[in-house]
């Protein structure tokens, strides 16, 4: 015992000035972001780029379990870089190259905040041009408000990412808008409709059904019956059993992933025909794997043209993934669409600086940035606080071609 | 080395190194290294738990996530003092791996580690049912800016990188002390034949139990500095993939030493960027981590610390070819050795 005894004075003393230091020292003051705005910077925000390069990041699930949803990433990369081989995106400084420093977090909400302080104080990136995933944005957003770095386009659709008092974290849409579209299609369907609804218990589920109850209170559609599945479930046959039991009208389809597929496999085996309405949580990839004859009555809310349809913007898109090895998916679609969103942003803006571009990338619209992709009629709104994409067309499912067909959906705006 | 070098004079040193950086380093340089020493913090506490008492557990990301996750909530949801709540995620998380330990007390080895693996597996599914009280799956904010006492002198970052320095050299010293103590000696014993321990004197229940309760709570204390330094938790970030990282990293770093630990850690936070540096892809990183952790397991079984502790031996027995009679650095809790 006597050879530890210098040791543990040692610690104990330690401890003690830990103990001190922790005591006598911080404290903390409330609100995070410290009330971001464009007139509150540090001196780099407002440094104008020089050269012929804009340096923008990109974070998200390049490897490890969620790989698949990182194929946002390497088309916002695939579309920079295409644009780069033409001599680069027209700027109010000219043309220039768009260099994306592409990081990988696995979805993993420390490392995205650990690849963006390195873009950001280490490669001195402009903007942060599109990141993957809910958690990773919202750990981020603090940080690059507080820095002025412009948060470009995350792919999610949380309600609550963005806020007056986040000017530098924009958004293209959000779930509970869908659900809004879904519920005033219902309603010009069958005022006095019923509705069940089936959801995914996780934000977002969640935000869908919040959006749809919502949007339905005051009208005389009646929610019948509500049945939440967990994100690591099964099957949803027992959800589906409860539900077919309310002889609903329609189903207000707020799964996503496996599930849904799981979902049109439960409608095979009953006798329930609803019309199935959605955002677009449950995608082109999931439908298609459900048995036949089960997904013959989807409706979904839609912005952009389906990514099989041979419109000459679809056409360029599939051209530019394919030739970077990526493929065409929906969700590939995705990145590339706020790709090309960050990249209007950076074409607007009035200076080209960190602050110029978030200026710009707030006040997108009213005609979306590059409307050979998106459904005709969809608009954007400018402004802080809210999504700009504010309306959608209702898009039908075509099972032969397995995709959406929203060209000549009902146009929906929401507030 | 003689003994006060090993045990004194190189561990001061590297904290008054340590302790400089802020005014050396760059900002992001510098939240690498206090994320090394977090993850170091959180690979010791599964050090203490396998490497000395020979106990498995997969479950060490629920203790770091259930810590960071009080410690956040207390703050941002019940207005606690930052302290105030990091200290009751602490003694939480002790409590915790005292019930998680009970089972340890009838089961040994991979048995065990079944528990703790569920542990695992459902702590993260958890947190998203819990939405109301966790956020769910978007996570939660600590919500409140930690400020510096102007005295320091220091911005935020580097108050809490300090603040980190302090705690982690403060379980290193508490752990060393531990291992080479009478319990440290016993635990050994009990590592090795729990019924010859017994029949020596040693309490193997109670002494099961302690070493669950301050492996669990170190990694409470890396929990709390996980607060600190992120000021965000979410599911993600403590799921069985950071159970099974911290362990790859105490099996790089030497189960047997005690800091070996910081070489797990900074495996753990510098590797992947290193590996997609010289141009692997992502996606192969971690098939070559499992390569790297069977090399390790069939080769180098005590890790980094043990394969410089055997080069240290080897260059000495070159030197001096005949020195007998003096104790080996592994007993002294410096680099311990294994001793079944």
């Amino acid at each position: 015992m006597n050879r530890s005894r210098p040791r543990s004075v040692i610690s104990a003393l330690a401890c003690v000035s830990a103990l001190l230091a922790s005591a006598c020292g911080s404290t903390t003051t409330d609100d995070a972001s410290g009330g971001a705005s464009f007139d509150n910077c540090p001196d780099s925000a407002s440094a104008l780029v020089k050269g012929d390069t804009i340096k923008v990041a990109t974070t998200g699930p390049i490897s490890g379990p969620y790989a698949a949803i990182g194929e946002a990433n390497r088309a916002v990369e695939a579309y920079f870089n295409y644009y780069n081989a033409k001599g680069g995106i027209e700027t109010v400084d000219g043309r220039k190259k768009v260099e994306v420093a592409m990081f990988d977090d696995q979805y993993v909400a420390s490392k995205a905040q650990e690849n963006i302080k390195q873009a950001v104080e280490r490669d001195r990136v402009v903007a942060v041009a599109v990141q993957v995933g809910t958690a990773n944005a919202e750990a981020v957003a603090p940080y690059l408000n507080s820095t002025c770095v412009p948060q470009l386009f995350p792919v999610s659709g949380a309600t609550g990412l963005v806020a007056e008092d986040r000017p530098f974290t924009t958004q293209l849409i959000n779930y509970e808008d869908q659900a809004t579209v879904a519920a005033r299609y219902i309603e010009s369907q069958d005022p006095k409709a019923t509705v069940a609804v089936l959801y995914q218990n996780d934000d977002l589920g969640q935000s869908l059904l919040d959006g749809f109850t919502e949007a339905v209170e005051g009208t005389d559609i009646k929610i019948t019956a509500e049945e939440s599945y967990e994100p690591s479930a099964t099957t949803v046959k027992a959800q589906m059993t409860t539900l077919e039991a309310s002889g609903a009208d329609f189903l207000f389809n707020a799964s996503a992933g496996a599930a849904c597929t799981q979902m049109f496999t439960a409608l095979k085996g009953g006798s329930w025909d609803p019309q199935i309405v959605q955002g677009n949580n449950c995608n082109e990839a999931n439908i298609s794997q459900a048995p036949a004859g089960t997904t013959d009555n989807i409706s979904g809310a839609a912005y952009l043209q389906s990514p099989l349809v041979d419109t000459e913007g679809m056409e360029l898109f599939r051209e530019i993934m394919e030739s970077a090895g990526v493929k065409p998916s929906s969700t590939a679609l995705v990145g590339y669409s706020n790709a090309q969103a960050a990249a209007a942003a950076i074409s607007a803006a009035g200076e080209l600086s960190s602050i110029g571009i978030a200026k710009a990338a707030v006040d997108l619209g009213p005609e979306p940035p590059n409307p050979s992709i998106y459904l005709e009629g969809t608009t954007f709104a400018p402004g802080l606080g809210h999504p700009l994409l504010n309306s959608y067309r209702v898009a039908e499912y075509d099972a032969r071609s397995g995709s959406f067909d929203g060209v000549n959906g009902e146009l929906i705006t929401v507030d | 080395m003689n003994r006060l070098q090993t045990g004194i004079v190189l561990p001061a040193a590297g904290f008054a190194a340590l302790l400089a950086l802020p005014w050396i380093l760059d900002a992001y340089t510098l939240s690498t290294v206090a994320s090394w020493l977090y993850l170091s913090l959180a690979v010791l506490s599964l050090t203490v738990l396998v490497g000395v008492s020979g106990q498995i557990s997969v479950g060490h990301a629920a203790f770091v996530g259930a810590s960071a996750y009080m410690s956040t909530i207390l703050v941002a949801d019940y207005q606690w003092n930052l302290w105030l709540a990091c200290a009751a995620a602490i003694v939480s998380t002790m409590v915790l791996g005292a019930i998680v330990s009970l089972p340890a007390l009838r089961m040994s080895g991979l048995y065990i580690a079944v528990p703790t693996i569920g542990l695992a597996l459902v702590f993260p599914t958890w947190l998203q049912a819990a939405r109301e009280v966790t956020g769910g799956y978007s996570g939660k904010a600590l919500a409140v800016q930690i400020v510096p006492p102007p005295w320091t002198g220091l911005d935020a970052a580097a108050w809490v990188y300090v603040i980190t320095v302090i705690a982690v050299a403060v379980c290193f010293v508490l752990v060393a002390c531990v291992v080479d103590s009478r319990i440290g000696r016993a635990l050994r014993a009990v590592r090795t034949n729990e019924s010859v321990a017994e029949t020596f004197g040693a309490r193997v229940a109670s002494l099961k139990v302690s070493v669950f309760v301050l492996s669990a709570g170190l990694a409470g204390v890396a929990g709390c500095l996980f607060t600190l330094q992120r000021q965000f938790v979410s599911p993600a970030d403590f799921t069985l993939l950071l159970a099974i990282s911290l362990f790859t990293g105490m099996a790089i770093g030497g189960q047997f030493s005690v800091w070996g630990a910081l070489v797990g850690g900074a495996f753990l936070q510098y590797a992947q960027g290193a590996i997609e540096d010289i141009g692997v892809d992502p996606l192969l990183v971690p098939a070559l981590y499992g390569a790297l952790l069977i090399v390790i397991v069939i080769k180098f079984r005590a890790g980094v610390a043990g394969a410089i502790h055997t080069g240290i031996v080897g260059l000495g027995r070159l030197i001096r070819p005949v020195e007998r009679g003096v104790a080996p650095a592994g007993d002294r809790g410096i680099i311990t050795r294994r001793t079944s």
